[in-house]
């Protein structure tokens, strides 16, 4: 193995104009002592603590609708076979969603009618937009 | 030619190779507020320690006109050198080189310095400044992230290894991270993704910054991908230098031990610092505070799923991973990320030979569809197979409450825990005090005329009979009730005692925890 000490000096200047400072260890703290304390509640106990933000922004669970059709994947909206008020049997293809080159099909979930389309040919939806109302 | 003259023929030649991607994309970088790679590397190692290798690698491209190309040492300086009088391998990608970009001899010095670093048994440090795979070298720059990949894989467990990510580290190039013990982020400058703004943009019409997609915050706080984030490249290293003070240079060694510092009780006041009612909240720090060399404690993952709280610390000198539910955030319950967090610590202190003191304050396991929907079964259960599997000595303290699961997670005698302490404070029980009346005096409660009444009756009877350390201890489960003021002596003895356990484990080629 070749090998040789580079040698700083003759080789480097440091163009660097960092301050000196010492390193802040409370910055690494998630909970400073002057977060807020409120109530949280665990089982049947009310306890005294901090609540981050990241918990306060959980969404209340909400059960699926299968009468609403929504993007499982973000992709593009194709070829959308029926419109309002028609007729359709479970597993009918209402449109495509074309999400990383695979064209992905959005099928009736009931027989029915169509309610309403929330989505046109051609635009970009995210994952979890609403696309076909069923009734 | 005389010895005088291929001297200075060398010298040019280094001259010219450690001027890397040239002055005008030097003066680019250090605009951005980052230093060139080679200072980067002497800044972080004692003075005058680092020692370059493969300074004179060129790359092996032909396609696309690169035979024309001089890329100085293929955009990546690697070498050895100590950090606090410690040997380590080192190296750090150089993005005035072609972006630091990753082509086949790039790759080639990286795994070359692994390897030096696998068989010296000496720690590896990465530091990551890449715009990621050379996109002309095509399927051997793939090869090149596999290489190191399975390098990180085998050296996991045996040397440390340290990735700092001083700049991007995107799609492939971030898994080697990812398979390394410890990630360090710097605000500004590290981002690290699998696919960046520009293909999610058009791929799925999300706009997004690189910053809030895979800023260092982003990793800090959210992912858990890094476990130490600092303001500007030099308190990064300081915060390098400082970690490896509390850990060995490899799974053989112990961590060095440092002149004995007693705590510094005045500051740390338990009487102070912690209240005893179990819905009070504390922070668990200065427990530990109270307790540590110095009052020194240097944590991980602070900003990660905070309610529980990982580091290590020194006790008479020696190196202690410490574990601890953070009453302050959450109330400390367990969840997904808090038992990712814990359970990859208990590991990593297992694995390097530093024993574990888990100081226990905990309602349990928190309630929610969002946390059984996103697998808290699956995560939860890593606590539990880390706690298990650890065969360093485990000392365990329970401050106050310990319900449930909780209690039987961190780190329980069940679990072989070597020593269990409690304080009188603590309340071991299947739950807390509210629920297990309304379960146990449901009847009553709801026969009785005024239901509130007994039910408060209740509650007081309950806690009063259960919410104590004692119905555990009466069966061995705890094996001292302490006084507060009293731990440090306990824990002191308990690890002395425990310096030449062994267990033996059945035989297996590895476990398979619930990844």
């Amino acid at each position: 193995m070749y090998s040789l000490n580079v040698n700083t000096e003759f080789l480097h200047s440091k163009p660097y104009g960092f301050e000196l400072f010492f390193i802040n260890l409370e910055r690494n703290r998630m909970a400073k002592k002057k977060d807020k304390i409120e109530d949280f509640q665990v089982g049947e106990t009310i306890y005294r603590t901090t609540v981050n933000k990241m918990h306060k922004e959980r969404k209340p669970y909400t059960p699926p609708d299968i009468r609403k059709l929504t993007a499982f994947i973000p992709g593009t909206i194709l070829d959308i076979a029926f419109k309002k008020g028609d007729e359709v049997k479970e597993g009918d293809i209402i449109m495509y969603l074309e999400a990383m080159k695979m064209k992905n099909i959005i099928k009736a979930s009931i027989d029915g009618v169509i309610k309403k389309i929330h989505v046109k040919e051609g635009v970009i939806v995210s994952k979890n937009q609403l696309l076909v109302e069923l009734k | 030619m005389s010895l005088r003259t291929k001297t200075s023929e060398l010298r040019r030649r280094m001259r010219e190779a450690v001027q890397g991607g040239g002055q005008k994309a030097i003066d680019k970088q250090v605009a951005m507020g980052k230093m060139t790679a080679r200072d980067r590397i002497i800044e972080l190692l004692d003075d005058k320690s680092f020692f370059e290798y493969d300074l004179f690698v060129e790359h092996a491209a032909k396609d696309f006109d690169m035979d024309k190309k001089y890329l100085a040492g293929d955009g990546v300086v690697i070498g050895t050198g100590t950090i606090n009088g410690y040997p380590v391998c080192i190296y750090a990608q150089d993005f005035t080189v072609a972006g630091g970009s990753l082509g086949y001899m790039h790759a080639r010095k990286i795994t070359k310095i692994m390897d030096h670093a696998l068989k010296l048994k000496v720690p590896i440090i990465g530091i990551n400044d890449s715009g990621g795979a050379r996109i002309q070298e095509g399927v051997n720059s793939l090869a090149g992230y596999g290489e190191i990949f399975y390098r990180n894989t085998l050296a996991s467990g045996v040397i440390p290894q340290i990735s700092v990510i001083l700049g991007p580290c995107a799609g492939g190039a971030v898994y080697s991270p990812a398979l390394t013990d410890f990630v360090f982020v710097v605000e500004g400058i590290s981002k690290m993704f699998i696919t960046g703004p520009e293909v999610i943009k058009s791929v799925l019409g999300e706009e997004i910054s690189m910053e809030a997609l895979g800023g260092a915050k982003v990793h800090a706080e959210i992912t858990g991908n890094a476990h130490f984030w600092s303001e500007n490249e030099l308190e990064c290293f300081d915060q390098i230098k400082e970690l490896f003070t509390y850990i060995p240079w490899n799974n053989k060694k112990t961590a060095e031990k440092f002149p004995v510092k007693p705590p510094k009780t005045k500051n740390y006041k338990i009487n102070k610092v912690f209240p005893s009612e179990a819905t009070e909240p504390y922070d668990v720090r200065d427990i530990i505070r109270s307790l540590s060399d110095n009052s020194e404690f240097f944590e991980v993952q602070g900003l990660w799923a905070a309610n529980i709280s990982i580091g290590f610390m020194r006790l008479n000198g020696e190196t202690i991973g410490v574990v601890a539910n953070q009453p302050l955030v959450l109330a400390g319950v367990l969840d997904v990320d808090s038992s990712d967090k814990g359970a990859r610590f208990i590991r990593y202190c297992d694995a390097f030979n530093i024993p574990l003191l888990t100081l226990v304050d905990l309602p349990g396991y928190l309630p929610g569809v969002d946390q059984e929907h996103s697998g808290v079964i699956r995560h939860g259960a890593k606590l539990l197979y880390a706690y298990s599997e650890a065969t360093v000595p485990k000392i365990t303290l329970i401050t106050r409450k310990a319900y449930g699961g909780g209690y039987i997670a961190m780190c329980s005698s069940h679990l072989k825990a070597d020593f269990v302490f409690a304080w009188p404070t603590a309340e071991i029980a299947v739950m807390g005090p509210i629920g297990a009346a309304n379960i146990i005096f449901r009847k009553e409660i709801a026969q009785a005329d005024d239901p509130e009444k007994v039910r408060a009756e209740k509650v007081e009877e309950y806690k009063k009979k259960y919410s104590n350390p004692y119905v555990a201890a009466a069966y061995g489960y705890i094996d001292a009730v302490i006084e507060p003021k009293e731990t440090r002596k306990f824990i002191l003895h308990a690890l002395d005692i425990s310096k030449s356990k062994s267990i033996v484990l059945p035989e297996r080629k590895h476990g398979i925890p619930p990844f």
